[in-house]
């Protein structure tokens, strides 16, 4: 039986991950776990195996998506020219990183600031379900006209709702602190994007499939 | 729904050449599904689509797509 080695290391390196926030909670007074003031930190040995394991598991994890976007275009790559990339739909899954952009709630409350918010692109990435879906199809002109309307509609979409933001600011923007126009054009503009990405795909396969009855 | 005033004969030509979708979509490098919206009258095809079509079921350009003035 073939061992799924990457499974392994992902679950090896998520149990060093637990253990480690085990040990730092238990031996070491919670240093790392708990929010760190980097001007008077000093480093002691007992800090090690968090920083370690940590380390590991995004170094993994980041190894693991690299791999796979590599892997996918590579295949993309020997496809046939005049037909659709190849794509996983599990690259589908990614759009659920956008859920991480919630995560900028409490950092901007805590630490008032609002890249996390940029994490809603992510969204965007549900639009590889419909993508993987048009795997491998021939473009022939009516696929290129379905792709440039289906482009149409929502870049048009998207810079409709860029606009409404960038009005609603004109109109209230200097009532309100900068921090807060920061804030609302970081989710606006990202929710904005990640509308963009997803329309792109979700259309042209809607476009490709409704009317053929 | 199919195209306003836009009328297409294309099945009653492919059929007389004995033809399926399938064959005449890659005889013509189209998908089957554009000779299937073809057929239904949904999609109005580009004079190069025309031509070609026109020419490997052997029948006038303007007897296969007809277009109302």
């Amino acid at each position: 039986m073939k061992r799924d080695w990457k499974g392994i290391g992902l679950i090896g390196v998520i149990l060093a991950e637990f253990l480690a926030v085990g040990f730092d909670v238990i031996f070491n007074g919670s240093r790392i776990v708990k929010p760190i003031d980097m001007e008077t930190y000093v480093f002691r040995g007992t800090d090690l195996p968090l920083i370690a394991a940590t380390a590991g598991l995004v170094c993994y994890v980041f190894y693991l998506v690299i791999r796979a976007v590599v892997v996918n275009f590579r295949k993309g790559e020997t496809a046939a020219k005049g037909v659709t990339r190849k794509l996983n739909p599990k690259f589908g899954w990614f759009g659920f990183f956008g859920f991480v952009g919630f995560m900028g709630i409490p950092v901007y409350m805590v630490q008032g600031q609002v890249w996390p918010f940029f994490f809603f692109v992510f969204f965007g990435f549900f639009g590889f379900f419909y993508e993987a879906k048009m795997s491998c199809t021939l473009m022939d002109e009516r696929f290129k006209e379905e792709q440039a309307r289906a482009q149409l509609v929502s870049y048009r979409t998207g810079f409709g709702l860029l606009w409404v933001v960038a009005w609603f600011m004109g109109i209230t923007g200097g009532h309100i602190d900068i921090r807060y126009v920061a804030l609302i054009f970081t989710v606006a503009s990202s929710l904005i994007i990640a509308l963009v990405l997803f329309l792109n795909s979700y259309l042209l396969y809607k476009y490709d499939t409704e009317e053929a009855e | 729904m199919g195209v306003d005033g836009f009328t297409c004969n294309l099945k009653k030509y492919r059929q007389l050449k004995d033809m399926t979708q399938e064959q005449l979509a890659n005889a013509v490098g189209v998908r089957r599904e554009t000779i299937m919206r073809l057929e239904k009258a949904q999609y109005n095809p580009s004079l190069k689509l025309a031509i070609d079509i026109s020419r490997v079921v052997e029948a006038p350009i303007e007897e296969i797509f007809i277009f109302d003035e």
